[in-house]
């Protein structure tokens, strides 16, 4: 694509000092263009910088090395229009479903409007939690709690939506589920979305681009574009594009195709 | 069938009739067995009232003392209330300011920590001459008391936050007071609350050890008053009136939790589960 990108890495390091005062470089040297409405998965093994990458672009931690830019404009100014998902839903216990979605809106405007209100329960119908608005998260099964953590990252209509493993704490099949109801959602609202997993299918399942990183420091190793038809579905998986978009990226994670220790979705 | 089985299939609301009849049952059980060797003892070995008065005698006391009892419990109330509230205007706001800071906590934990070394019941007598015989020492000592594990419990409750509440919270964009209020506070609820319950115990022996040191009502005077004469019976109805305020007053925190933060003892439930 031409278009100008929605988020920009240009050569990005960053370095933490650790405990002991040795440097740990987490990422190093990252360039990466996204561009509007598009899906990018970020794979890689653990510690290889992924939810860095994500923390930098999010401006939760100071940037070493390197720029971020969103919509063109340095990320500081940018951040109004990225959302977040984390790994765990970090829902409010003392607060119900909705004014957990409603969160960000008490928090920008004080008092959310009728019309925010609406929003917010738009969103849970289109998630399916519709019924469960006036209750609390601790009466919410761990996969119904992430998507009303989902709609709380989208309250607030972002233009990047960024994914840390959101989906790594369910089971298989609750995950497998969430991956097909987050394209749904993609399609419906056609946010820029990227998505850290640990999982490779998962990864080619969802996205328009794979980026395969490499511990020790974080490096990007390979970029798959994934050419997958849309909508996608269960069918997509035994797609031959599918087959060799994840023997790429296992390859260049292991160095061979890997099929000894083939995680799976 | 098994006995689990059995558990499981019986009528629920017959259960929890049963489950709360024990849980009233037995404590009355027990109280009431204690009480009557102690009363059947004191008549038994015939120990003389100055020693060990029968329950029965320190209930004679009490009614015979009877008009003059108000008096004294409001004495007394009032020096826990007063301690208490001050503990908690302080305590919190403290709490937060040690929370949010690092330079007022290491300005102010060596402070906290000596005053808290320092027995207070030394302090007593010397906060007597400073500040004279009035309510005021009386409240100090109550509120001395109180404070420190009241802040300890608030700070910690304020510092646990967990890292992913925070970067959320980093994320919206939120203020010092909105992280505060809408995050960092009710997510401290629970550590408050156990603090208010141990702060609320404490006032009340604040309170009785300031009445020994400075006093002219109060059932903490009462004792001290009715042991010079010897009136043993009286001094053991004081005490009886004193564990009943402070079980009333103890009770009046765990209510407020329960009515006003429901969320936070039905969460402790969910975790102990
Ligand atoms: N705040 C920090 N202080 C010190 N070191 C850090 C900090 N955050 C991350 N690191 C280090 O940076 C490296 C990358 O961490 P990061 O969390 O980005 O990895 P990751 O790819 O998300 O791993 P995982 O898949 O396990 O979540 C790790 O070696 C980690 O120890
Ligand atoms: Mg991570």
């Amino acid at each position: 694509m031409v278009s100008t990108p929605i988020l920009a890495l240009d050569a990005v390091s960053q370095a933490y000092l650790s405990r002991d005062g040795s440097e740990v470089r987490a990422l190093d040297d990252v360039s990466l263009d996204v561009s509007v409405g598009e899906f990018v998965a970020i794979v890689g093994p653990s510690g290889c910088g992924k939810s860095t990458a994500l923390r930098l672009i999010a401006g939760l931690d100071p940037i070493t090395r390197g720029a971020i830019r969103i919509a063109g404009r340095p990320g500081a100014e940018g951040r109004d229009r990225v959302g977040m998902v984390f790994q765990k839903a970090t829902l409010l216990h003392w607060l119900t479903i909705e004014k957990n979605v409603l969160l960000p809106v008490r928090v920008r405007k004080g008092r959310p409007e009728a019309a925010d209100v609406a929003a917010a329960k738009a969103l849970l119908d289109m998630v399916g939690l519709g019924q469960f608005g006036g209750k609390h998260p601790q009466e919410l099964s761990g996969g119904m709690q992430q998507r009303a953590a989902i709609c709380r990252a989208l309250i607030q209509d972002p233009d990047i939506l960024l994914m840390d493993e959101p989906f790594g704490a369910l089971d298989a099949m609750t995950r497998e589920e969430m991956c097909f109801e987050l394209l749904r959602i993609w399609e419906a609202r056609r946010k820029t979305i990227v998505f850290v997993t640990h999982s490779i299918p998962e990864a080619v399942l969802l996205s328009d681009r794979v980026v395969v990183m490499t511990p020790r420091p974080g490096r990007i190793a390979d970029i798959v574009p994934i050419d997958l038809p849309r909508p996608r579905s269960v069918a997509s998986m035994h797609d031959r594009a599918f087959q060799t978009a994840t023997d790429r990226i296992r390859r260049s994670i292991y160095g061979h195709d890997g099929t000894a220790d083939r995680p799976t979705l | 069938m098994d006995t689990m089985e059995r558990l499981i299939a019986q009528p629920s609301s017959l259960g929890r009739f049963w489950r709360t009849a024990q849980g009233i049952l037995i404590p009355v059980c027990s109280l009431g067995s204690l009480l009557l060797l102690w009363e059947g003892a004191v008549h038994l070995f015939g120990i003389r009232p100055f020693l060990l008065p029968a329950p029965s005698r320190i209930l004679q006391e009490l009614v015979a003392t009877g008009p003059h009892l108000p008096g004294n419990i409001a004495a007394t109330l009032l020096t826990v209330v007063l301690g208490f509230g001050t503990s908690v205007l302080i305590a919190i706001p403290l709490a937060v300011a040690i929370a949010s800071s690092p330079v007022v906590a290491r300005a102010v934990y060596p402070l906290l920590l000596i005053t808290q070394s320092t027995p207070m019941i030394a302090i007593a007598p010397i906060l007597v001459v400073i500040m004279g015989t009035g309510q005021l020492s009386r409240t100090t000592v109550a509120f001395l008391i109180a404070f420190f594990p009241l802040l300890i419990s608030t700070v910690t409750g304020l510092l646990a936050t967990p890292r992913e509440v925070v970067d959320l919270s980093r994320m919206m964009r939120t203020s010092f007071f909105q992280d505060l209020w809408m995050i960092r506070l009710p997510g401290a609820v629970p550590f408050i609350f156990a603090g208010l319950k141990v702060a609320i115990s404490l006032s009340v022996i604040g309170a009785v050890v300031s009445e020994f040191v400075t006093a002219n009502a109060g059932l903490g005077y009462l004792i001290t008053q009715s042991t010079a004469f010897f009136n043993v019976p009286l001094a053991f109805g004081a005490v009886v009136l004193l564990s009943a305020t402070g079980v009333v007053l103890f009770g009046l925190v765990v209510l407020t939790e329960r009515v006003f933060f429901p969320w936070s003892v039905e969460n402790d439930r969910i975790r102990r589960d």
